[in-house]
């Protein structure tokens, strides 16, 4: 064979195996795609004990987390800007993603706001405030002791504000959390949040 | 008499700014005004204020007839955890812009003493630079679009 001639055929198989192979590995990063935004936690920390309400006045603890993937933030109803604020990103993300869905449902986690307010947030105000942002949404409070064996584990952090009115400010972790169906902290968000964010690592962290 | 030509002024000031006359230096838009979540919480506002002068701005207090009281607030975010914190006053550079949105910079509208639910129709009253004063007005949404 003709010198120039077998280099162009070598030259063309090369070509095609390596083309081959980059659409193979391509497609493999599809099927594995890592999120974003979230920060995923490598060995995912199964929850603590705790024994909170929901907004219904049940117990909410550790098996009420089984099951499900949730997303979980702590806050409080009298903050007027961030806790909103973070529920109206979760709702909207969860609107887009079962729209994207075509409707076909549970494919976004339960959304649920854990107060760091219990003195002020009782079980009704809880129950008023989550209705605001749609049905499946969870409101959680309670004993102050139990809430902070939570936080504790999960590293959040919340501060009363020592300004002694009625009116006081809650300083608190902004991160949204994503708890596994096994009732394990799998993955983070932190602040800011975005609503494409979670529109698009949820679905892959939750393989939904 | 003075009384008189203050008044005018005034209404005059108040008339120009709404409309962004020329020489005005401020103007707002994007006034965006949430509903209380329940009924004992606050409002919050958000707005873009923009000095079109060629001097500092600065926005001294804001106040509504229909708030007993309004206070410009911050959501500040450090090592991961938001704070909010009171601003006495904001400034706004020469020629420039200053948001408030959420996550940042916020009203927060307490003490209503009228109609504030969704729908009703709210006047805020910026006022600035020592006596400047800038009369907007928008509607109270809901903070959650319906699904």
């Amino acid at each position: 064979m003709h010198p120039i001639r077998k280099f162009l055929l070598i030259t063309l198989a090369v070509l095609a195996l390596g083309g081959g192979a980059a659409a193979v590995f391509m497609q493999l990063q599809g099927a594995h795609e890592l999120p974003s935004h979230a920060t995923v936690i490598p060995a995912p920390m199964p929850l603590p004990e705790f024994a909170l309400l929901d907004h219904a006045g049940n117990q909410f603890d550790r098996q009420s987390l089984r099951g499900e993937w949730s997303l979980v933030f702590f806050g409080f109803t009298h903050c007027p800007d961030i806790c909103p604020a973070t529920l109206q990103q979760l709702a909207i993300a969860r609107g887009k993603v079962l729209a994207a869905d075509g409707g076909q449902g549970n494919s976004f986690p339960r959304i649920v706001l854990v107060s760091v307010d219990p003195e002020r947030d009782t079980v009704e105000i809880m129950r008023e405030y989550v209705a605001n942002f749609g049905a499946d949404i969870t409101g959680v409070t309670g004993d102050i002791d139990e809430l902070k064996k939570l936080t504790a584990a999960l590293g959040i952090f919340f501060e009363k504000s020592a300004d002694g009115s009625e009116n006081y400010n809650v300083a608190h972790s902004a991160v949204v959390l994503l708890i596994n169906p096994k009732a394990e902290f799998h993955a983070l968000f932190s602040a800011p949040h975005d609503i494409e964010n979670f529109v698009n690592d949820v679905p892959i962290l939750t393989g939904s | 008499m003075n009384a008189k030509f203050l008044v005018l002024n005034f209404a005059i000031l108040v008339i120009a700014a709404c409309t962004a006359e020329p020489g005005v230096p401020l103007t707002v838009s994007d006034v965006r005004l949430f509903a209380p979540l329940t009924k004992s919480h606050a409002a919050v506002g958000y707005l873009t204020l923009h000095n079109q002068s060629n001097a500092p701005l600065t926005i001294d207090s804001i106040s509504s007839t229909n708030f007993g009281n309004i206070q410009m607030h911050e959501t500040v975010i450090r090592d991961g955890v938001a704070r909010m914190q009171a601003l006495p006053a904001v400034i706004i550079e020469p020629g420039s812009s200053l948001e408030f949105a959420a996550g940042g910079k916020h009203l927060m509208l307490m003490q209503p003493t009228a109609d504030t639910a969704v729908g009703a129709n709210i006047t805020l009253e910026i006022h600035y630079d020592s006596g400047g004063l800038l009369i907007v007005s928008a509607t109270m949404q809901t903070r959650v679009p319906a699904e």
